[in-house]
């Protein structure tokens, strides 16, 4: 995480001036997105005006004729500029939240999981692993596999309910489950292996962050069709990496605290103290990450609709309208009004995020 | 020291197996192959091409089973997975699970492969559509009434159109054949699950096996060797990448040794805020912005934009390469100044914190000039974590060469990814991402390198 400028800005903090403009500036994107559809824009974001290619703004011609009138200008294809920044708002966030809420769930869970167990702590035995990795193919096999390729007598009974897979499926699994239990006890050697998900999970991270993010990003948008769900779907299994690096290390401290080890000698279960006790205490770096990470999301949003790859083309956004410079280098305004708006969205969250850093920090209260 | 780089080798080999595996996954995840198919059959000539398509997966080594292990219902045979097309594969193994009897609906296909070939031989091209249209339909059902529709439809057709009585035999045939293949079936077969063992022949082992000797296969979109489609591409981004970085570490370097020196402390504010703020602009944005004012007709027409220029065969050395230079340098500006704001501020911190310690407070007090104390006692105390910075920093500048040389279309490294990723050229991804993790784990042992010479605790323990 990029936290670094919190020292040298603090003292714009203390005047709030920057978190003041920062949460203006946040609830006037907030606004377009919410109301987008209801401001009296004179065009809709992908409608084309072919007969006003590349029109710098303020051309008070039509507007003085009484006609519609780019405010802003327009691209290549006569969209409207000003129409696609208020409407690139709702993509920037329509993929950013969700994805950073994906992200930030699994980085939750592998974190806190790698953080709190370590090496040691997780158990399992191997008469389970291998009962339970034979009775799911085999559930795999009477519940999906067989009724797949079925041929039935008659068109009529073709109608059988879906959740039938489902039920086969999953009371096989616990049938298989039962067995090994009961096998684990009586028959086979107990023997059980400790699993090292620290480890696991760390290297897991580190394997997924030897390869440069956007390239892995392109990469697996190549693997599905372009569209803004998959692309979340993407995104938020890629950025997971930062928040659970994060909540491990802020788990890693506070496990060592006092009040943990006397949840543990209350004799609280381990996952409850996790929840209840371990996690809520490093919320403050959760936040903040959460926050970068919706900034760094933003901006991938724009550069992926820049480069055409993983989302739809008819989407608007601020980095498709910036694309259209590579047609026209004088187009300055198709550069300036979007960049506007996405430093100061980007900027605004960290300042925002700066802002908890420090609200958070006990010391400054 | 030689430990240290053992290790990191070491890791190579995890991390190779875990990247070629995911591609691997994903590469058979997608359902690229069955729409080729679909297509396929829709056309006229499908036997022929059906041979071709099997020749391409002989080729290519896709026939082969997936993975070490599958599993099969004992009903159905093993040779099945040669049949094609993909439709009538399918429609077989549901025959051959529901009735359990392989030999009779063996018997059943070989009548509906003689009335394929009946109604391939009609002359009038309205009748050969519509039996085709009715095959396919009939590949397609999935129950017994159907099927028995779609046959008598046929037959019943056939009975008008002809009087051949070899044609109306077969029609005859197959109808009986589906009915004794009713009566005869063995429905229980299908519960028994055979698992088989396939030993090193099966696509994922061979695709390893081709990471591991190098053999990075051949692009799908020209057919030309994916090594040699690499090699050509590395060297535009290497020399981007490293002219970025030199530039970046140079400037940050310098500038800090002015932000640190106590003489010069109104610089820190100003500059700080600049860097905080740059910091937010995304690589595209600052490429944009660059190519207006220095590119474009309309400011500021220094520079180039597109491309690396074309260089003739007599051109000198020097030539050649101020050539290149003055066609990256909005590239390598690009670069630079979207880079330099992290370094700057890292720097300043880890440098910052240096000059905390005693011992700077020591110096002072012996009075060396503040310079000497810059950059001998507070510099070479803060190249750990520079190192460090250094190692880390390697995948965000490839990263941001990707999209440079999308940008300015430099053949390079980044626009072949796009370009691959685009047209759908597996191998060829795979390539590029194997080279840059390998590009992260060389990164990863310079650092080591460093630090060792660095760090005299490291060397002289």
């Amino acid at each position: 995480m990029k936290v670094k400028t919190a020292k040298n800005t603090s003292s714009a903090f203390k005047k709030k001036r920057a978190p003041k403009a920062a949460f203006f500036f946040l609830s006037l994107v907030g606004f377009c997105i919410v109301f987008a559809d209801l401001l009296p824009l004179p065009f809709s974001p992908t409608a084309l005006d072919l007969q006003h290619i590349y029109l710098p703004p303020l051309q008070t011609q039509d507007y003085i004729a009484g006609k519609p009138f780019h405010w802003l200008g327009t691209d290549h294809l006569g969209r409207d500029v000003l129409a696609n920044i208020i409407y690139g708002c709702r993509t920037a966030i329509l993929l950013s939240l969700p994805a950073m809420a994906i992200a930030s769930a699994l980085g939750l869970l592998l974190g806190g999981i790698a953080g709190f167990y370590g090496n040691k702590a997780i158990r399992l035995s191997i008469t389970h692993v291998f009962t339970l990795l034979l009775t799911f193919v085999l559930a795999y096999y009477y519940g999906f596999y067989l009724p797949e390729y079925s041929f039935k007598e008659s068109a009529v009974d073709a109608t059988q309910p879906f959740y039938l897979k489902w039920l086969i499926f999953i009371s096989i699994l616990t049938t298989g489950l039962v067995v090994s239990k009961w096998l684990h006890k009586r028959i086979l050697l107990p023997l059980n292996v400790s699993i090292p998900i620290d480890q696991l999970i760390m290297k897991c991270i580190e394997m997924l962050s030897s390869v440069p993010r956007i390239i892995l990003i392109l990469c697996l948008a190549a693997y599905t069709r372009p569209s803004l769900y998959n692309l979340i779907l993407i995104t938020g299994l890629t950025y997971w990496t930062e928040p659970a690096r994060l909540i491990r290390a802020e788990l890693l401290r506070v496990k060592t605290l006092n009040y943990i080890e006397s949840a543990r000698a209350m004799g609280l279960a381990d996952f409850y103290i996790l929840i209840r006790h371990a996690l809520p205490n490093s919320l403050s770096s959760i936040i903040v990450a959460i926050t970068f990470g919706t900034a760094g999301l933003i901006s991938l949003e724009s550069t992926l609709s820049f480069l055409n790859i993983g989302l739809p083309v008819d989407l608007p956004s601020w980095g498709r309208m910036v694309a259209s410079i590579r047609n026209n280098f004088s187009a300055w305004w198709l550069v300036l009004f979007p960049g506007i708006a996405l430093c100061s969205t980007v900027l605004s969250l960290q300042a925002v995020s700066n802002w908890l850093v420090y609200k958070l920090n006990p010391r400054n209260r | 020291m030689v430990n240290y780089l053992l290790k990191q080798i070491w890791w190579i080999i995890p991390t190779l197996w875990f990247i070629s595996s995911a591609v691997f996954v994903l590469l058979k995840l997608i359902p690229g192959e069955a729409t080729f198919l679909q297509e396929e059959e829709s056309g006229v000539n499908s036997a022929s091409r059906s041979a071709i398509y099997r020749q391409y997966l002989e080729r290519t080594g896709q026939n082969l089973p997936l993975f070490y292990v599958s599993f099969r219902s004992a009903a159905e045979p093993d040779t099945l997975k040669s049949i094609l097309p993909i439709s009538e594969q399918q429609f077989l193994r549901s025959m051959a699970l529901t009735y359990g009897n392989w030999p009779l609906v063996a018997e059943f296909y070989t009548h509906l492969l003689k009335l394929k070939a009946i109604s391939k031989k009609q002359s009038d091209p309205q009748l050969r559509s519509y039996y085709q249209k009715q095959l396919t339909k009939l590949f397609e059902a999935r129950d017994a009434t159907t099927l028995q529709h779609i046959l008598s439809a046929i037959e019943q057709t056939h009975q008008r159109s002809t009087t051949n009585p070899a044609i109306l035999a077969v029609c005859e045939a197959t109808r009986q054949s589906f009915t004794q293949l009713q009566q005869n079936k063995t429905p229980y077969t299908k519960y028994i699950p055979v698992f088989n063992w396939h030993g090193g022949h099966n696509q994922y082992h061979q695709s390893l096996r081709n990471v591991v000797k190098g053999d990075l296969g051949i692009s799908l979109r020209d057919g030309r060797l994916v090594h040699s489609i690499l090699a050509e591409a590395i060297g535009n981004t290497f020399l981007l990448s490293l002219c970025s970085l030199l530039m970046i570490f140079t400037i940050a370097i310098l500038l800090n040794f002015l932000l640190i020196h106590e003489d010069y402390s109104w610089l820190r504010k100003p500059v700080l805020h600049t860097v905080y703020v740059l910091d937010t602009i995304p690589l595209f944005l600052l490429a944009s912005l660059l190519i207006i004012l220095l590119a474009s007709n309309q400011y500021l027409s220094l520079f180039p934009v597109y491309g690396l220029g074309t260089i003739s065969e007599e051109a000198t050395w020097l030539e050649k390469i101020s050539i290149r230079l003055y066609h990256l340098a909005i590239p390598g500006i690009c670069l630079t100044v979207s880079s330099i704001p992290y370094v700057i501020s890292q720097l300043n911190a880890a440098m910052t914190e240096v000059k905390q310690a005693d011992y700077i407070q020591t110096a002072r007090a012996k009075g060396i000039a503040e310079w000497k104390i810059v950059r001998q006692h507070i510099f070479k105390n803060a190249l750990l974590p520079l190192i460090t910075l250094f190692s880390g920093f390697i995948p965000a500048l490839l990263g941001g060469a990707v999209v440079i040389e999308v940008i300015f279309a430099i053949p390079g490294m980044g626009r072949l990814l796009v370009d691959s990723v685009l047209a759908r050229d597996y191998p060829v991804v795979l390539g590029i991402v194997l080279v840059m993790a390998f590009a992260k784990m060389a990164a990863h042992s310079i650092a080591d390198v460093l630090y060792y010479l660095a760090d005299p605790r490291i060397r002289f323990s």
